[in-house]
């Protein structure tokens, strides 16, 4: 529902509450958020939530950044990524915070966003009306996605919780545009991994089938729910998650 | 929030209902915004995704329906053991998921399922390179297109 795929909780609950091993959790959490991503995206494609133009222009570095991570996966201590991208988050759940009002007004004007025709406007529910949003700094969405990209090749995670405060805080997208548009994104990268994890044979059927099930159901549920809560609920909800992971990651580096 | 209210066709980008009209705005939904890309491509992506899910959906019901049916979900510790460790009963090619699947084998269809699944996105981009194209949006045909190449370079580099 906040555009990250809910891979974060997939792994934690499958390993402690059902002692399932690691290795078969990871598995079961990458098919999660594939289906979390595939499951929600054809309900935000079809209210016009999601910026496709947005997702396709960027998906371009986050895929480039997934190879990457994949390619120099190994050199480059785990630890210490985990403290560098955990403080990254809290920073950016600190300047998500900031821009509480989710406005989109006095967006500096950007080139490359009007050549790749980027700017647009969704219904919003919440507020009963159409909102018009124009998109800006192109360039350093984009290296924030490169960067997002190459994490969760490193790290193994969906990267969304980078994506959605790169196209927030840098491109200035509406909180709902930014999750919905995360969550189409993700996809695509995860889905490379879980081939990357079938092959490994570390996709158990009997573990990664109900998982898959119950959450699609739940990203089903997650994106009926989602375009009738208020922006600002959005937004609180995803700054409490980025410290929560932040934090996580913190005490994994240390 | 412009004053376009009085043009109820869909594709006007900015039709909303007239604020006064509270209780039945003339445009809701997604139909108070244009799509954003060309409207075929739209659906077409959307469909991607919905017939992927169902479709995977389908077959990992089925298979775990079989797989109750033959007790291997059943209860006792003795089951608990394979399913929290690793094993080897997994398939782990498209060809050995087939194959169980065709055999009626109840992991091998919800392998199949899940292996449906990871495709899913994969087919979306497949899809959006071909709608662009046959749209005649350049641009963005060629930058589907670069996600394609890298998508499968990047699989091609980890499988190595």
């Amino acid at each position: 529902m906040l555009g990250l795929g809910g891979g974060i909780i997939v792994v934690p609950f499958l390993t402690l509450a059902f002692g399932i091993n690691i290795r078969l959790a990871i598995g079961a959490s990458i098919i999660a958020v594939v289906a979390t991503s595939s499951g929600a995206a054809s309900a935000y494609v079809r209210e016009r939530l999601t910026n496709l133009r947005v997702a396709m222009a960027l998906e371009v570095a986050t895929v480039t950044g997934a190879l990457t991570g994949a390619a120099i996966g190994g050199l480059i201590s785990v630890s210490l990524l985990s403290i560098v991208f955990g403080i990254v988050l809290i920073i950016a759940a600190a300047g998500m915070l900031r821009r509480r009002a989710d406005r989109n007004d006095e967006v500096p004007p950007s080139r490359l966003a009007d050549k790749l025709r980027l700017h647009s406007a969704y219904y919003d529910p919440a507020r009963g009306e159409v909102v018009r949003y124009r998109v800006t700094h192109v360039p350093a969405g984009a290296v924030m996605m490169y960067v997002a990209g190459a994490a969760s090749g490193l790290l193994g995670i969906g990267g969304g919780v980078f994506k959605v405060p790169a196209m927030d805080l840098a491109m200035r997208l509406p909180v709902k545009v930014s999750t919905t548009t995360s969550n189409f994104m993700i996809g695509v990268t995860a889905a490379a991994s879980a081939a990357i994890y079938f092959g490994r044979g570390d996709i158990d059927p009997l573990i990664a089938g109900p998982v898959a099930v119950g959450t699609l159901l739940g990203a089903r549920a997650g994106a009926k729910l989602l375009p009738k809560l208020s922006g600002g609920l959005v937004r609180m909800l995803f700054v409490i998650v980025l410290v929560l992971v932040g934090l996580e990651m913190l005490r994994q580096g240390i | 929030m412009s004053a376009e209210s009085q043009s109820v066709k869909p594709d006007s980008v900015a039709a909303i209902s007239n604020q006064t009209d509270v209780s039945e705005p003339a445009v809701r939904g997604r139909d108070a915004v244009r799509s954003q890309i060309s409207e075929p491509v739209e659906t077409a992506i959307g469909w991607s995704l919905r017939i992927g899910v169902a479709i995977s959906m389908l077959l990992v019901l089925a298979g775990a329906a079989v797989s109750f049916i033959g007790g291997i979900y059943g209860g006792g510790n003795a089951r608990r053991h394979t399913l929290t460790s690793v094993h080897v009963v997994v398939p782990q090619t498209l060809g050995a998921a087939f194959t169980g699947a065709a055999h009626g084998h109840g992991p091998a269809l919800i392998a199949l399922g899940c292996l449906v699944l990871i495709l899913t996105p994969i087919v979306r981009v497949v899809v959006s390179v071909l709608g662009f194209a046959l749209v005649k949006d350049r641009l963005y045909a060629a930058i589907t297109l670069l996600v394609l190449l890298l998508l499968s370079a990047s699989l091609l580099v980890s499988t190595l």
